[in-house]
């Protein structure tokens, strides 16, 4: 699956793609957590700030990105779950066969720590983001879905069940310092493969980047 | 070949000896009638004195010597009783040589007295020039110079081949010498075309034209090959200066479409559940983008990074067509002619 978006990316012929050569974007900031885990018939919210960082090189079609993110999460309301410290990391790599459009794939990793026990959730994630001008060229927008093609789980009720994802923003670039902000709404549901277990993470997230933004 | 070497040598020995005999034996016999004349021995001078000028050669560099011996051929005739003859003899002397004069302490008074009245009466005009001249036309001027026998008015004009009247040089008095310049131009400033010119120089005496002198000459032109302009700027080159209608409907859609989407993606990825507000933020964000967008980049727009990238582009072009057209004037007026002259012929015009 992979390997086919790489061949569909390269094999684009006569994009016009502008910017060919090497480039460098890194952003930072913060993103507003909210898990809802739904266990059998108990659901239990937790929410959090965590920081955030991405790294990300091109060149030529082909971009290369890591993620990560670190927090904790509290519960909300009169959920009787205990706080726990979220960690999740990702390596992406991505073709861009045309400008707007970029396949992307990689591992994605996300980790629950509770009292010295870590539930870690693997998964390859393959997915696919298209970037919308509007005010251009100082206001882009961006959806991105991602499927989980394959995962695991350890030390959680069950085996992976399977994950889906997607996002929503805008990048607002400043147009006399290669800086740029972005904000962006992101929503995964991930499950078990018994029915009974069931985590929907939801995210907004502001970051402050620099160099070439997505 | 050893023969054939042999034989050239010998041709050429002979010939030198041949040569060195006739110039010797005409510098014999013009001692010779030298020392009838002073002998008053009239006739046998003339005799010596004719035939000294029969083994003398015409050309340029024995005209003194020609000259001198048609001085004492003139005064031998004179002193004959034969005064058109020297009359003659001076004239034919003038007419090679104007600034030719005649040696006082030779000869005597009534000679110098003649050869002065036939001087005067005589209005002859010899012209030399370069027989290869190459001038550049803005700065440079073909020179010919005229050397008349006496004072008199000239006329000097070119003409196209023979007769095609093209330019005139020159109408006004000489007395002893006069230098003409030509820039290469007819008297409307244009350059002469190539081709085959004649230099016309008529002596006027009493207000009648009584000799001319036309010399031959072959211009050729040459001329700098110009550079081709820059091709003009293709429309591919050249962004668009001013929004379309595709943008600002492209940049609504997107951002509406973007905000629907963020609203509905829990409902779409896990229908059913409740997710925050926090997708609000983002979605209304993302459509007010848009319609900020669209508002923007309405259709007729001028895009001022485009016009300035064209506007730059354009005087960049605009910059080499210049240096070029620059170039090309000059070339245009680096003109070189060369003049090749040929043998001038003078003719009298009429009796005096």
């Amino acid at each position: 699956m992979f390997g086919l978006m790489l061949l569909s990316g390269v094999a684009a012929p006569g994009s016009p793609l502008r910017a060919q050569g090497f480039r460098v974007a890194l952003n930072g900031g913060g993103t507003l957590v909210r898990l809802q885990r739904t266990v059998g018939l108990r659901t239990d919210e937790l929410t959090g700030v965590a920081a955030s960082g991405e790294g990300r090189l091109s060149l030529w079609r082909i971009e290369l990105g890591a993620e990560y993110l670190e927090g904790q999460l509290e519960p909300r309301g009169s959920s009787a779950a205990s706080p726990r410290d979220l960690v999740e990391g990702s390596v992406v790599l991505g073709v861009r066969p045309v400008p707007w459009l970029v396949f992307k794939g990689g591992p994605h990793a996300r980790g629950y720590v509770q009292g010295g026990v870590t539930e870690r959730w693997v998964s390859w994630e393959a997915g696919v983001r298209a970037d919308v001008a509007m005010a251009a060229p100082a206001v882009r927008g961006h959806l991105e879905v991602w499927h989980a093609l394959s995962g695991d789980v350890t030390n959680a009720p069950g085996p992976f069940g399977g994950s889906q994802g997607g996002e929503v923003g805008m990048t607002l670039r400043f147009s006399r310092a290669p800086l740029w902000l972005r904000l962006s709404y992101g929503f995964e549901r991930a499950r078990l493969a018994s029915a009974a277990g069931l985590d929907m993470v939801e995210s907004l997230t502001m970051v402050i980047g620099v160099g070439a933004g997505r | 070949m050893r023969f054939g070497r042999a034989l050239w040598l010998g041709l050429g020995l002979v010939a030198a000896l041949v040569r060195a005999a006739a110039a010797q034996s005409a510098s014999d016999l013009f001692q010779q009638g030298i020392r009838a004349y002073q002998r008053l021995e009239f006739e046998a001078a003339t005799a010596l004195l004719q035939r000294t000028l029969d083994l003398v050669p015409r050309d340029a560099a024995n005209l003194p010597v020609r000259s001198r011996v048609l001085d004492y051929l003139a005064a031998a005739a004179f002193f004959r009783g034969n005064r058109d003859s020297a009359i003659a003899a001076f004239r034919g002397v003038l007419e090679r040589d104007p600034r030719h004069h005649l040696d006082d302490l030779v000869f005597p008074p009534e000679i110098s007295g003649l050869f002065e009245e036939v001087l005067r009466n005589t209005q002859v005009v010899v012209v030399e020039t370069a027989a290869d001249t190459g001038i550049r036309v803005d700065s440079d001027r073909w020179v010919a110079r005229l050397l008349a026998s006496s004072f008199h008015h000239v006329d000097v004009a070119l003409f196209l081949g023979d007769s095609v009247p093209y330019r005139s040089l020159y109408s006004g008095p000489v007395w002893d010498t006069l230098t003409l310049t030509w820039d290469g131009r007819d008297s409307l400033g244009t350059v002469a075309r190539a081709g085959r010119y004649t230099l016309s120089v008529v002596s006027v005496a009493g207000g009648r034209p009584v000799r001319v002198v036309r010399v031959p000459l072959e211009v050729a032109v040459i001329r700098r090959d110009t550079l081709p302009l820059p091709p003009p700027l293709p429309d591919s080159l050249l962004l668009p200066e001013r929004t379309g209608r595709g943008v600002g409907v492209r940049s609504l859609f997107g951002g509406l479409g973007l905000g629907l989407a963020a609203t509905a993606l829990p409902a779409i990825l896990a229908n059913g559940e409740n997710p925050t507000p926090a997708r609000f933020v983002v979605g209304g964000a993302v459509s007010v983008a848009g319609i900020v967008g669209f508002l923007t980049h309405r259709a007729g727009r001028l895009i001022p990074a485009n016009a300035a990238a064209n506007q730059a582009r354009r005087d960049t072009w605009r910059a080499r067509a210049q240096a070029v057209g620059r170039e090309n004037a000059e070339r245009r007026r680096d003109v070189r002619l060369t003049v090749r002259a040929g043998t001038s012929l003078a003719l009298g015009l009429g009796a005096r």
